[in-house]
């Protein structure tokens, strides 16, 4: 059997008395029909759908693991119409700080409704996805 | 200095086709020591209702979201609240599943990020940390 283990920890440092350490472990078992779709996506500065995932049909859905890999900030959110609906976004790498990533399950319908958005100048996003 | 460091990885296990996927990375966000972290469990309406799941989260501010279902049976799903009926949804989270990543900031998070219970009230464990 083909899972995945999605492991997520939030450790507070420096002796943050208000936030305790919080670590989730989840095992998700995916398919392995070669719907595994790594890729690095171009991310122009202007809202643009995600193109990398050709086994994702218009109802799949499934865990996604981003990282932003250009020099500026990349958002992500509902696209419709050519305006994004930014729910989220990852900072590029800034000196000793590594870029940020996200992770999350897809909602299904995501290859026409996933968009992304480069702020200030063109970026690059790493990603990986399995179909449920 | 207050520091949150974050640590997201997925990998994919037993898989049989050569090919493993891993995403890997730890970064740290530091915290404005003016801002407790908001910690909360919310009741999410049932789609196509959606709840707004902080309130005090105002354009600008960055913050790192992390959630998770709690509740043993239904769907949770997430987006952006673009108006009342309309959670333009990216993000599913199946009982007992997370998300974790950096709200957009360029509106208020208040404003926009909201969550639905599929099929009835859903209970869904939400943090978010404000950076200064």
């Amino acid at each position: 059997m083909t899972e995945l283990r999605i492991t997520q920890t939030l450790i507070p440092r420096n002796s943050v008395s208000s936030i305790k350490k919080l670590s989730s472990e989840l095992i998700i078992p995916v398919t392995t029909d070669g719907s595994f779709q790594p890729g690095t996506v171009a991310v122009p500065a202007s809202p643009s759908k995600i193109s990398p995932l050709p086994a994702f049909g218009f109802s799949d859905a499934g865990w996604c693991w981003m990282r932003n890999e250009g020099a500026y900030p990349v958002q992500f959110g509902y696209i419709q119409a050519g305006t994004l609906y930014p729910v989220g976004v990852m900072k590029a790498a800034s000196g000793s700080q590594p870029a940020e990533t996200a992770l999350f399950r897809l909602y299904s319908a995501i290859t026409v409704s996933f968009g992304l958005n480069a702020v200030g100048g063109a970026s690059s996003v790493s990603m990986m996805a399995w179909k449920d | 200095m207050a520091i949150l460091r974050i640590h997201n990885s997925i990998k994919m296990i037993g898989s049989k086709s050569g090919i493993e996927g891993i995403g890997n990375q730890s970064f740290d966000i530091t915290l404005d020591p003016a801002i407790v972290p908001q910690p909360g469990m919310k009741n999410v309406a049932p789609f196509p209702s959606a709840t707004i799941l902080w309130n005090s989260i105002a354009s600008g501010d960055p913050g790192w979201v992390w959630m998770r279902n709690i509740d043993d049976t239904l769907n949770i799903k997430y987006g952006y609240l673009y108006a009342i009926l309309d959670l333009k949804v990216i993000g599913l989270l199946k009982p007992g599943e997370i998300a974790s990543f950096r709200l957009d900031p360029s509106s208020a998070p208040s404003t926009y990020f909201a969550a639905a219970g599929i099929g009835g009230t859903a209970k869904l464990q939400c943090l978010v940390w404000e950076e200064m």
